[in-house]
């Protein structure tokens, strides 16, 4: 089978609306899924997080994001802000939007808390140096195809 | 070959009527799934090997997992797939289910561990989609409803008796080797998405009940 491109990309992306989790769930948090064009077909951007006694997801394996702030206009803005703290990524000047997955609600240390994740898909333009800050450990591009199945 | 037929839900997670499995998974309706991962003592997680030409061939998955069929209930379909997965029996007597996190307590101290399996559900997610390739070619999505376990074993690697049909093979991994396996694409991508988004959880879950 071929490799995995933009269109299916897209097509995975239009094919329904993204899910909300409850609103019950009062605070919100935003992710952002960073593709790009690699050197093995579309890739996507994973981080591990640095190690923090007092963070639930410490050393773990995740996607750049984080909470909402009050200066955020939406959700969006959240994950673009987040992606520019963590990564020194700006995705609104090199970056195209793709749009919105289904919310996942957040676990840890053993419960469902009360924080929901909106993840965002972006596409970055061009060969873009990635500058992670203290939260980050280490940052790595995976190939979609090793992803979907 | 006939084909097993599976449950479908509409989104509330009402039965809705059952189809063969090739047909329910295309149908835009839910299929309901089951996902357990199991902890030793070390906190390493139990992931079994899928054979090659299977769904998910050569990649490692979670330590039970399956679809519930026709008639079936989300709490029966994970008792039978991991008697059936780990033990080759699908009433296996070494598959302990509790109702409760309370039962779950009072089970891991009572069981024989090194023999046996205890696990509880912690979770019920709807309208999950698996984006996968289509047959032919390009991306579809497979809606699940998915009841998610989390438990304890210390039966070692050689007294399971995996089901050949579909494991190759079962062994237990660190959280830091999980992680490995992630970035280099040795994860079935369903193991991928529980690991990142509960797997942390459900090894601490598996490790020690919770405290209110």
């Amino acid at each position: 089978m071929g490799r995995l491109g933009w269109e299916d990309v897209r097509s995975a992306l239009d094919a329904r609306p993204a899910a909300r989790v409850s609103a019950e769930v009062g605070r919100r948090a935003a992710v952002a899924l960073v593709l790009r064009d690699g050197p093995a077909g579309v890739e996507l951007l994973f981080i591990r997080r640095a190690d923090h006694p007092e963070d639930p997801w410490s050393g773990q394996m995740a996607f750049p994001g984080g909470r909402s702030e009050p200066g955020d206009a939406d959700l969006l803005a959240t994950a673009v802000r987040e992606t520019a703290e963590e990564i020194g990524v700006d995705l609104a000047r090199e970056g195209e939007y793709l749009g919105p997955l289904d919310e996942v609600r957040a676990m840890a240390r053993l419960r469902p808390v009360d924080l929901a994740i909106a993840p965002f898909v972006f596409r970055l333009r061009g060969d873009v140096a990635l500058n992670p800050n203290h939260e980050v450990r280490s940052a790595h591009w995976i190939p979609l195809d090793e992803l979907v199945r | 070959m006939t084909e097993e037929l599976l449950n479908l839900y509409d989104a509330e997670g009402r039965v809705v009527g059952a189809r063969p499995r090739r047909e329910a998974k295309a149908s835009g309706l839910a299929v309901g799934a089951v996902n357990a991962l199991l902890a030793d003592g070390r906190g390493r997680v139990l992931l079994q090997r899928r054979p090659p030409g299977k769904e998910n061939g050569e990649r490692w998955d979670k330590s039970v997992g399956g679809h519930v069929s026709a008639g079936e209930e989300f709490d029966g379909t994970l008792v039978r797939e991991a008697g059936e997965e780990l033990f080759d029996d699908p009433r296996s007597p070494r598959i302990h289910l509790a109702a409760s996190e309370e039962e779950f307590a009072s089970l891991r101290r009572g069981t024989d561990l090194a023999r046996e399996v205890v696990l509880r559900r912690v979770a019920f997610q709807r309208n999950l989609r698996d984006v996968r390739r289509a047959p032919a070619g390009g991306v579809r999505n497979v809606l699940y409803h998915v009841a998610i376990y989390a438990g304890r074993t210390d039966v070692p690697i050689e007294s399971f008796r995996p089901q050949r049909s579909e494991i190759v093979e079962l062994a237990y991994f660190r959280a830091a080797d999980v992680d490995r396996m992630l970035l280099e694409g040795r994860l079935a991508p369903n193991m991928a998405f529980l690991w990142l988004t509960q797997g942390h959880a459900l090894l601490a879950a598996g490790e020690a009940p919770p405290r209110r």
